[in-house]
């Protein structure tokens, strides 16, 4: 019937930014351990780029995510090698490492808005053409959304079973053990990051289509990246999917019954009730004393 | 003069906002997105308590206070007992839904309007209208609450316990230290704390609305007490100093009103991550997070 699908689409939509959110920082926080913060401002950067190139410079729509894209990789590599890395040598602690990022989050916002100004950029102007499917009405954007969460399953599903998601995982879980077995922990390191802060560019251009491009958008989009990598589970490519559709159905299911006024603090207890009664996440099991979120 | 006055008595706000951050992240080690969410409760609580119900002044401040204590204990319960970025998480989502709510629930809090018309401060009788008399009353709570926090943090048994978890919590807790409540305990402090100077800040400015409490409030904070110093009394003094100073500074430059709080953000921002390089402790700070 038609609410019934017109809320599994708008689900499968919000999931698709979620996702592509959750496991593009949980490639970046479980290999690196890192509480990359600035994984905010990759969302936006891209958002931007693509609005440069396409509106600004009149590139085509592909082209021009293409290379959103790749600026959005090279800037979460870059974050990492001049920042990150550096600190580490350093023997700095993950809040030190924490209160970097954050700086980097605030020079990023701002410069930003130095340059375009805090007004939202509109990257497709005028009013969206519409798709009906059965009684149900979706976007474009959409319809690429739900494509988006289509290709982070295929892609996660396909790491899974590759050596180079092989290597994610092990170096994710030990570190030092991946070392000892001669795992090129430095490369994985790098491949995490482009991966991951490509995911993100991805989303935040994809997002951009439909609300613009504004200088805090990376906040919100990087709130659920992280829920959906907590409360999904240690996993670090099927739990924030299942993290990031989780949340989604939650979101639009409040959005119906209780009106949209209460969707951000439905989702917010319902984190606090995870952390309360189920801190593993979903998909969670300890299987070692290390691996317990809890003291 | 009477600028100076006005920034006077936002330093002396401000110092109460800092230093109770830099009790729950200088001192106890937690990492707080969502100070500001605190302040903005308080300033709401005083506003509302104040304008639509007519409490007193004080007791307008002790209901702040007290609604922040009260609302921090939903965030801390969960999330205490887990690692550090739990709490982050937890602080991050807090900010982000009192953002809303103050936003949103446009019945309670007047929305994007915000409150106006919330009256001078009286004290038994004394009304403190002019900045002057404003002026002696932040510099007096400032110096109370840093004179509580003194006493907590270098001679109570609470402050040697949330210091001992800071750290080594393991070690804490083979000492019989109960690292949940201390936590939870030193939190609620933190915050109502906040709201006391929330409070201050509603009656001060006489109108509030949601923008000052957003998470680029928190944020701003967090960098402003990272940025003093973390672990010492003087640390956010000097961190509310440089948000002083630094606008004024930016100002001689003749940078153009429009642009000047981006500069500033920059700036702080470059000053969060050069400071991570070169003293993470801060400023003013002892204490570093490792």
């Amino acid at each position: 019937m038609d609410i019934g699908l017109q809320l599994l689409l708008n689900t499968l939509a919000r999931a698709g930014i979620y996702v592509l959110m959750g496991v593009g920082l949980s490639l970046i926080y479980r290999v690196s351990k890192v509480f990359h913060f600035a994984h905010g401002s990759i969302y936006t950067i891209a958002a931007y780029v693509f609005f440069a190139f396409m509106v600004q410079l009149e590139i085509p729509l592909l082209p021009a995510l293409i290379l959103a894209l790749v600026v959005s990789s090279a800037a979460g590599f870059a974050i990492d090698r001049a920042i990150y890395q550096p600190l580490e040598r350093h023997r700095s602690s993950g809040a030190t490492l924490l209160i970097a990022s954050l700086g980097v989050y605030i020079f990023v916002e701002n410069i930003i808005a130095l340059v375009y100004g805090t007004d939202t950029q509109v990257l497709l102007p005028g009013v969206q053409r519409t798709f009906s499917l059965a009684g149900a009405t979706v976007t474009g954007t959409q319809v690429a959304e739900i494509g988006m969460l289509i290709l982070v399953l295929v892609v996660a599903i396909w790491l899974r079973r590759s050596s180079v998601g092989l290597w994610l995982r092990s170096t994710a879980n030990d570190r030092t053990m991946a070392l000892a077995l001669g795992l090129s922990v430095s490369r994985i390191r790098s491949i995490a990051f482009l991966l991951g802060s490509a995911l993100a560019g991805l989303a935040g251009s994809i997002a951009s289509l439909d609300s613009g491009a504004e200088p805090h958008m990376g906040l919100k989009a990087l709130f659920v990246g992280i829920v959906a990598v907590f409360v999904g589970g240690p996993d670090i490519f099927l739990a924030p999917i299942i993290g990031g559709i989780f949340f989604s159905v939650l979101q639009v299911g409040s959005n119906y019954a209780l009106t949209s006024r209460w969707e951000s603090t439905v989702a917010f207890v319902v984190l606090l009730l995870f952390m309360a009664f189920k801190p593993e996440g979903i998909l969670g099991r300890t299987r070692r004393v290390e691996e317990r979120v809890s003291h | 003069m009477n600028y100076v006055l006005h920034l006077l008595i936002l330093i002396g706000i401000y110092s109460i906002v800092c230093l109770s951050l830099n009790l729950l992240t200088g001192y106890a080690g937690l990492v707080s997105l969502g100070h500001a969410a605190f302040f903005g409760i308080g300033a709401y609580a005083a506003a509302i308590s104040a304008v639509k119900i007519g409490f007193p002044f004080l007791g307008g401040l002790v209901f702040a206070a007290a609604a922040a204590a009260l609302i921090s204990v939903f965030i801390s319960w969960p999330s205490v007992r887990l690692r550090g970025d739990y709490f982050i998480l937890a602080s991050f989502g807090f900010q982000i839904v009192i953002f809303y709510l103050m936003y949103n629930w446009v019945e309670l809090t007047g929305g994007p309007s915000g409150l106006s018309n919330i009256p001078t401060p009286s004290i038994l009788g004394l009304q403190i209208g002019s900045l002057p008399a404003y002026a002696i009353l932040s510099s007096v709570a400032a110096a109370l609450c840093l004179l509580v926090l003194w006493v907590v943090t270098e001679r109570s048994r609470l402050g040697r316990a949330f210091r001992a978890i800071r750290e080594d919590e393991v070690a804490a807790e083979t000492l019989g230290i109960d690292v949940v409540s201390t936590r939870m305990a030193v939190f609620a402090l933190a915050a109502a704390l906040a709201g006391a100077s929330g409070a201050l800040f509603a009656h001060y400015m006489s109108f509030i609305d949601p923008s000052s409490f957003t998470v680029e409030q928190s944020i701003f904070l967090l960098s402003l007490v990272v940025i003093g110093g973390l672990g010492t009394l003087r640390g956010p003094f000097v961190g509310v100093i440089v948000m002083i100073l630094l606008p004024e500074a930016l100002g001689l430059l003749k940078i153009p009103t429009t642009i000047a709080p981006s500069i500033r953000q920059m700036i702080y921002g470059l000053v969060l991550i050069v400071l991570m390089f070169w003293r993470p402790q801060g400023l003013a700070g002892r204490y570093r997070f490792d």
